[in-house]
């Protein structure tokens, strides 16, 4: 079983739990604890949905590269696309203080990932949005 | 996604198992707006059988916890475990939504 899998994840539904589906296969190839499937999901769904609420002011289908490298006792998910520059990490973090009458109902996806995952780094390379998040295999 | 009803009492008391994420959570906000257009608005949601839950599966509970209000009710969740009790716990939800270790303690307490 290769150390790497890529995926090119079509901008709709669909497409994404087929993605979700062949990127569960390789995790259990590569005999991944429970807790980091779960973490390598929740990147993946988040991470792409994202990505197709806000790179993009067409409605035309666009292709994510995906990659998914198991190496040195971590996980490392990239994502690239070529929509319009934007850096989730500069997106606020859910108010702490809100309440549930007043509180949004979105903006928790990168909140989340940023949270649960061991280092998410953005950069705008070459015309194209590079996210790359590890998982620490650590205390797997 | 598994989503079942029982009534206990006044209470209804939701069984969740499986996934709730993207493609599954419309389908239980569906299922909850059409227990409350029958009178229901005083909720447990058992989460032990729940393996995935992602921020459209809080969206969702969000959205149903607001309508059950909105009607004098209340939604509660129980029995959370592992990765989706650190989701509800980074997320804020466990501060937004009462949530209780065990069915006992939220029928005790809902």
């Amino acid at each position: 079983m290769s150390e790497i899998l890529n995926l090119t994840v079509e901008t709709n539904s669909a497409r994404l739990a087929e993605s979700i589906n062949r990127a569960n296969a390789w995790f259990e190839a590569h005999d991944l604890s429970e807790r980091i499937v779960y973490l390598a999901n929740l990147v993946l769904e988040e991470v792409l949905t994202n990505i197709n609420k806000y790179a993009f002011d067409d409605d035309e289908i666009h292709d994510v590269e995906v990659r998914l490298r198991h190496e040195q006792g971590q996980l490392l998910i990239e994502f690239k696309d070529d929509g319009k520059e934007f850096n989730p990490l500069l997106s606020p973090p859910p108010d702490p203080n809100r309440s549930l009458d007043r509180s949004e109902a979105g903006g928790l996806g990168i909140h989340l990932v940023r949270k649960l995952a061991d280092t998410v780094e953005y950069q705008r390379e070459q015309g194209k949005n590079v996210l790359r998040v590890r998982i620490s295999l650590g205390d797997a | 996604m598994d989503i079942t009803l029982n009534k206990s009492g006044q209470l209804a008391i939701v069984l969740v198992g499986g996934r709730m994420d993207t493609l599954s959570a419309p389908e239980f906000e569906k299922k909850m707006q059409e227990w409350i257009g029958q009178g229901e608005t005083r909720f447990v949601v058992d989460f032990h059988n729940l393996d995935y839950i992602s921020s459209a599966g809080l969206r969702s509970l969000m959205v149903v916890a607001k309508d059950a209000r909105a009607r004098g009710g209340e939604l509660v969740c129980c029995a959370l475990k592992g990765v989706v009790k650190q989701v509800f716990d980074v997320s804020g939800f466990s501060a937004l939504l009462p949530v209780y270790g065990s069915m006992d303690d939220a029928t005790k307490g809902g």
